[in-house]
């Protein structure tokens, strides 16, 4: 029960259960997130707030760090975990609403495709009607059922660990402690927060605590608006953040930035024509 | 209980052992840790019957135990699925404190009191400190261990608190122990709806029976009126704006300290501080702990040499013995009292003379407990019920009327199988 929250990097890069089925890391990164934005599209649609939203991605992430994506499929996975993160930050949506929204494309399609195999009179509106409302009855009751499986199989794997530490509290705390002027607090708080909404989707939150994050988060943000940071390692010995593990999130974040260039940050960067500003360690 | 085989497993690590009690939710029965030896409670939560998949009851008191590490906490030690249902493995606890304080028989010196009303607030400080509202605390939610711990337990109505916006609902705790804020029907409110209901559970120590016994959310507060008069606008400031806020009729304050004359002047201080109407002037839990009370003679007493009820001796297919190695820390019993299954309860009669005045002797009258006695005159003393083969306690009254309107009573209330 007790199992680790955290993992190495070499344990999710090289050792990790897709690794084992074929998967590379690439792939799973891919998969990684198409599963985030299933879970962000769903949760927006069932107007969940941001933190269950939040806290659904991080269930789903610790479930893929001990599961293969080759044995569960990660829409089944991520729409079971929006339903456990509901109950669990008590924001609750009723498995039928989950339900629905999940898959209503695919119940109006399998309706369609069966209709058309029973031959029923498109035209005939009773006739229509009562096929209807008999395949929603049976493929809403499977794919409850369905998700009710992968809610005990997620809820099996983690080990039961629901409770979910994300970045925010910290980002603000690391906000307060360094500035006091509103107009850079103001900017520095947008870019920081939209770089911890994209590390929120990698496995960066499956490797360092939520402290890390959001501190790497905050200087990697002063270093692209130019914002001075006080010198010496005092500040973060305040923050409780060890200076040699934040350097190497920080590394990280730099080179997925590089790489990856979020949509957010880029308009942010550019709208304050800094975006000739190399990213590379200052 | 003769049906349960006594050698089922469960998921290969628990040796099933007798049914303590059975819930709205699911069984609750006795097993024994193949790994460890030690003796934990089961709650077997049925899952497959419920639409909306595992209960959030169950959920939120899994996550929150997680967080809740602390000698004055149940320990969560396991939680797993099988066959469909979800077993939350607990550390096991021999009796609560609602058989306590029923237990005429059992006599409670100040000391004693002191240190159960302390490890009472122990728990909830560390709940407090770690943004978590119990909110339902009543004395047959805190369990007693075999070294005579006290412990907080059903955390399926806890929530964190903290974001000042949240909104609950005010239907929690037990009625008799809600705070007036909550009758009131406000959805904002804090640690001090613990506190209130931390104060209950210290005048029912002291009383020896509920202090505050409405018949409905009105009467409650008409009970709480009566003793401590009508608050005044200077007194709760905010009263008239919460939402369900009617107007009483005065009330003056009863003679309360009469009423609690066998309290010292420090304990009555404290419990009137936890008493407090206005939630924002009344004490923290964390204040309570350092109030003088608990520096002040007589010192609370060890937990271990506290009275509890006198266990009874485990039915004939019982192994339970045979799996008690040594090691397993805090949990497990000594082999003596490992044989025993559950205290037995006295049944509560309603107006049972408080006769249990207590005096400094105490000590000397508990080491000569079990020399005789009738059973139904309230004996001053501590005595072993198990040699008059007493039957099975009622229920006390306490839950019936909360029952329904918690929708639910979570297990571990240790009932007596038939």
């Amino acid at each position: 029960m007790s199992r680790s929250r955290y993992f190495t990097r070499r344990e999710l890069e090289r050792n990790s259960p897709s690794r084992r089925d074929g998967i590379t890391v690439g792939k799973e990164s891919k998969l990684r997130s198409q599963y985030c934005s299933h879970i962000q599209q769903i949760g927006q649609k069932l107007r969940l707030p941001h933190l269950t939203i939040a806290t659904a991605i991080m269930l789903c992430h610790r479930f893929y760090a001990r599961q293969s994506h080759a044995k569960n499929c990660w829409h089944t996975v991520a729409s079971s975990c929006i339903l456990l993160a509901s109950k669990v930050q008590d924001t609750p949506r009723s498995l039928s609403d989950v339900v629905s929204v999940v898959y209503c494309r695919e119940i109006q399609d399998r309706i369609t495709s069966l209709m058309m195999k029973h031959k029923i009179n498109p035209h005939d509106v009773r006739e229509r009607d009562e096929f209807c409302e008999k395949i929603v009855k049976i493929l809403r009751r499977e794919k409850k059922e369905l998700i009710l499986a992968a809610e005990m199989i997620v809820l099996k794997t983690i080990g039961f660990d629901l409770d979910v530490e994300l970045p925010y509290k910290a980002l603000v705390a690391a906000l307060k402690r360094l500035t006091t002027d509103d107009k850079i607090t103001g900017l520095l708080t947008e870019v920081a927060w939209s770089l911890v909404e994209e590390w929120l989707k990698t496995s960066l939150c499956l490797q360092y605590k939520p402290k890390y994050i959001a501190v790497g988060s905050v200087v990697v943000a002063a270093r692209v608006l130019n914002v001075k940071l006080p010198a010496g390692d005092k500040w973060l010995e305040e923050l409780g953040v060890l200076p040699e593990r934040l350097d190497e999130v920080i590394r990280w974040m730099q080179s997925k930035l590089c790489k990856v260039k979020t949509r957010e940050v880029i308009s942010f960067v550019s709208f304050y024509e800094i975006t000739t500003r190399p990213l590379e360690k200052g | 209980m003769g049906e349960v085989d006594s050698s089922k497993k469960v998921a290969d690590r628990y040796l099933k052992r007798e049914v303590l009690g059975e819930g709205t939710y699911g069984v609750v029965y006795k097993a024994i840790d193949t790994h460890t030896g030690q003796t934990v409670a089961i709650k077997k939560i049925r899952v497959g019957k419920q639409k909306e998949g595992v209960n959030v009851t169950a959920l939120r008191e899994i996550k929150l135990l997680k967080e809740l590490k602390d000698p004055n906490i149940i320990e969560l030690i396991d939680a797993f699925p099988h066959k469909g249902n979800l077993h939350l493995v607990f550390e096991f606890m021999e009796t609560d404190l609602e058989a306590v304080i029923r237990n005429h028989n059992i006599v409670l010196s100040p000391a004693d009191i002191k240190s159960y009303i302390q490890m009472t607030l122990k728990g909830l400080a560390f709940c407090h400190k770690k943004w978590v509202l119990h909110r339902d605390m009543k004395p047959n939610n805190l369990l007693i261990g075999p070294n005579g711990q006290l412990k907080l337990a059903d955390f399926g109505l806890a929530r964190v608190f903290g974001s000042p916006d949240r909104r609950f609902t005010h239907q929690v705790f037990a009625r008799w122990y809600r705070a007036p804020e909550l009758l009131f029907g406000t959805k904002q409110y804090g640690p001090g709806v613990d506190v209130w209901a931390a104060a209950c559970i210290f005048a029912e120590l002291l009383l020896r029976q509920p202090f505050l016994q409405g018949t409905s959310d009105i009467d409650q507060l008409g009970k709480i009126f009566a003793a401590f008069g009508t608050p005044t606008p200077s007194q709760w400031p905010d009263m008239v704006y919460l939402p369900d806020y009617v107007e009483y009729q005065y009330a003056p304050p009863s003679a309360l300290r009469k009423r609690f004359a066998m309290a010292s002047d420090d304990a009555f201080d404290l419990l009137s501080k936890m008493f407090t109407y206005d939630p924002k002037a009344r004490i923290s839990v964390q204040q309570a702990l350092e109030h003088r009370y608990f520096t002040s003679a007589p010192l609370p007493t060890d937990p271990d040499k506290l009275p509890r009820p006198a266990p009874k001796k485990e039915s004939s297919n019982s192994k339970a013995s045979d799996f008690n190695p040594n090691e397993g820390p805090t949990v497990l019993s000594p082999p003596r009292k490992s044989r025993r299954v559950m205290p037995e309860r006295v049944s509560f009669e309603g107006n049972a003379p408080q006769s249990d005045k207590v005096d400094d002797h105490v000590g000397d009258i508990r080491q000569a407990a079990g020399e005789s006695t009738s059973r139904n005159e309230p004996v001053p003393m501590s005595v072993d019920f198990s040699i008059f083969g007493a039957k099975p306690p009622n229920r006390p009254t306490i839950n019936s009327a909360d029952r329904t309107h918690l929708k639910r009573k979570l297990e571990l209330d240790f009932q007596q199988p038939e």
